[in-house]
């Protein structure tokens, strides 16, 4: 493997929360998590609501600032862009595609004006007619044909996937190398998603994005990814490529995970096993942050935080697989998922 | 083609224009005496019958068809007072509320936007500053000025009247701020400014609108009141100063009703005209927001 495009190193963001007229505690979003991207790679980040995932999209694109570790990409790390030319370089590599298209395209302003902003921002030196021709040349590489009926249209006059087109549109305006993208289809129809996320990967194939995917939907993630990264309370619990994950998950909530997706020609109806307690997010980890919903959970378990573990190309953070290869010899049958008619 | 999408583009401005004004009696009711007391402002010199400062009258004549509201003590024409009165009260109402919203908006967007310490140390000045009675330090700062012309006026009224602004414009813009368009303007790198003023700004306008026009009102008024109190310039002619001369030369025992009440109709009417528009949008706003907004 080459030098990794992104490289979270022990990325840590914990959002201080006041109680009452002294108290403090700390909401620990992101808690220690490493990964890398490549070059050219599609990365899915999966994980339950408020596992920290938009806070891992917010702190690359440098919405937020990393309470400790670094965020390197290209090389370089980017909380070190200070000045505001740094960070306009910085931009100029990095966008982002958001979750809610109803939220995050501006009422005020016409859809023309919300792509061709972003291209002015980052190329003055272009004339005003020179900003349409591209902005028409963005419309139509996502999809927006022909690009006049849209252009002069507010975006409470457009449908979702419409909506979501010109937020593409408006992060490809910089001509960006990474693309993050935060759960850009889950506010959408499925088949309206399908045509998102099939929109992307032509992207990325034409242009040679890599992408941060972010999403909740293991299936979208299959489709997507080469990689996959599972996010548990802010931990990041197994990484490694997407098939192999999908075809042999390792961390019992992996195995949770994929056992909640419905499957409609699975045999029988799933019990789910674990218990539905929430991860506390503000309390001092000194145990595996899933012990408390964990079926093989041990005393050591509970005692102190396990380590990443190497398992082939994979990394998980059990105990279990201290020494143990495959779900089958840490006892959890995996079979029943994976039983179709 | 090209005249199509002009056609739909009107509409699209149409239907604001609808559903702020066609459509809300309030509003045009308000509007109407709004344009009715301007174009009484703009052509004061043609309406009025007399100079406003002539004395060439019996005093305390009673109204009569030379003298459609009567005579004052000093032999003035009332009619012609409370038509040029109409001058001053909408200049220094119009000049100081625009000065205030000016203030008010710039420092109710940093502060939200901004947050953080930046936002606290603001608020806190604020709070302060609303501890202070605002008519005791304007009669205050009055009596230190050297005099009180229509622009010390609209300074002073203007100056301590963006509180309160700056308070409702600060809470709607914090949350204006959680919305995910304003992370999206950090992505792609515009500044603090051009966030503030053009992407949150557009947002909020009718609250804006119904706090200016709410300020609007609150100059007035404050107008009349230090004229009343005799804080106000002598020689101009306002609806104030006209009831505190009338109140110096005892009109209440001649039972001058002819001159106290005009000046304090015109004031109530002009008032609630701003507070009609004010509160429609303000309304029409909330509802579109679920019902809560606070000015």
């Amino acid at each position: 493997m080459g030098n990794p495009v992104i490289k979270f190193d022990h990325v840590k963001k914990h959002f201080v929360k006041r109680q009452g007229l002294f108290g403090k505690s700390a909401l620990k979003a992101v808690d220690n998590v490493s990964f890398e991207i490549q070059q050219g790679e599609i990365l899915a980040v999966v994980g339950e609501s408020g596992c920290g995932k938009s806070t891992m999209a917010k702190m690359l694109c440098k919405v937020y600032d990393p309470t400790e570790g670094s965020i390197y990409v290209n090389g370089t790390d980017i909380s070190s862009y200070k000045k505001n030319k740094d960070v306009a370089k910085f931009r100029k590599e990095v966008q982002m595609i958001f979750q809610d298209p109803f939220g995050s395209l501006n009422p005020a302003h016409k859809a023309s004006y919300i792509v061709g902003r972003a291209v002015e921002l980052h190329y003055p030196e272009l004339s005003k007619a020179e900003v349409k021709a591209r902005v028409v040349e963005l419309f139509e590489t996502v999809g927006l044909t022909p690009a006049a009926d849209f252009m002069e249209k507010h975006p409470n006059q457009l449908s979702g996937g419409q909506r979501q087109r010109i937020v593409i549109a408006r992060a490809l305006a910089v001509k960006p190398s990474i693309l993050v993208a935060d759960e850009p289809t889950s506010m959408l129809d499925v088949s309206i998603g399908i045509d998102i996320m099939n929109l992307m990967i032509d992207l990325q194939k034409k242009e040679g994005l890599t992408y941060m995917y972010i999403t909740h939907n293991l299936a979208s993630a299959r489709y997507m990814a080469d990689r996959m990264v599972v996010m548990y309370a802010g931990n990041c619990v197994e990484q490694g490529a997407t098939d192999e994950i999908i075809a042999q998950p390792l961390h019992p909530y992996t195995i949770l995970l994929l056992s909640s997706t419905p499957e409609p020609f699975r045999e029988e109806k799933i019990e789910i096993y674990a218990s539905e307690n929430l991860p506390d997010l503000t309390g001092e980890m000194n145990q595996c942050p899933f012990a408390e919903r964990c079926p093989k959970a041990t005393d050591r378990c509970r005692r102190e935080k396990p380590e990443d573990y190497r398992v082939g190309g994979r990394l998980v953070k059990c105990f279990l697989y201290e020494h143990a290869a495959t779900a089958e010899e840490v006892g959890i049958d995996v079979s029943i998922y994976n039983k179709v008619k | 083609m090209d005249k199509k999408k002009q056609k739909k583009e009107k509409s699209d401005s149409y239907l604001v224009l609808e559903k702020y004004f066609l459509k809300n009696t309030r509003a045009k009711v308000g509007v109407g005496i709004l344009v009715f007391f301007a174009l009484v402002a703009i052509f004061a010199p043609v309406i009025a019958p007399y100079g406003p400062k002539d004395i060439s009258f019996m005093p305390w004549e009673k109204p009569s068809l030379a003298h459609p509201l009567g005579v004052n003590s000093y032999g003035q024409d009332i009619f012609s007072q409370v038509v040029y009165g109409t001058q001053v009260t909408m200049v220094v109402g119009v000049l100081a509320g625009l000065l205030t919203s000016f203030i008010g908006v710039f420092v109710g967007l940093l502060a939200g936007y901004k947050g953080g310490r930046t936002g606290e140390i603001l608020m806190r000045i604020v709070d302060v500053f609303l501890v202070v009675p605002t008519l005791a330090f304007m009669i205050v700062l009055a009596a230190f000025l050297p005099s009180m012309g229509i622009w010390n006026l609209v300074i002073i009224i203007g100056g301590l009247n963006w509180l309160w602004m700056a308070r409702s414009i600060r809470s709607q813009t914090l949350s204006e701020a959680r919305r995910e368009y304003v992370d999206a303007a950090k992505v792609q790198g515009m500044g603090t400014l051009e966030i503030m003023f053009k992407e949150i700004l557009p947002n909020i306008i009718p609250v804006v609108t119904a706090n200016m026009v709410m300020v609007i009102t609150s100059a007035m008024l404050t107008e009349a009141t230090l004229s009343f109190l005799g804080l106000g310039d002598p020689t101009l002619i306002s609806w104030g100063q006209m009831l505190s001369v009338a109140f110096d030369n005892n009109a209440i025992l001649y039972n001058a009703w002819w001159w106290m009440l005009p000046p304090g109709l015109s004031i109530a009417t002009l008032g609630f005209s701003f507070m009609l528009i004010g509160n429609s949008f303000l309304d029409i706003y909330a509802n579109d927001r679920g019902g809560a907004v606070k000015l």
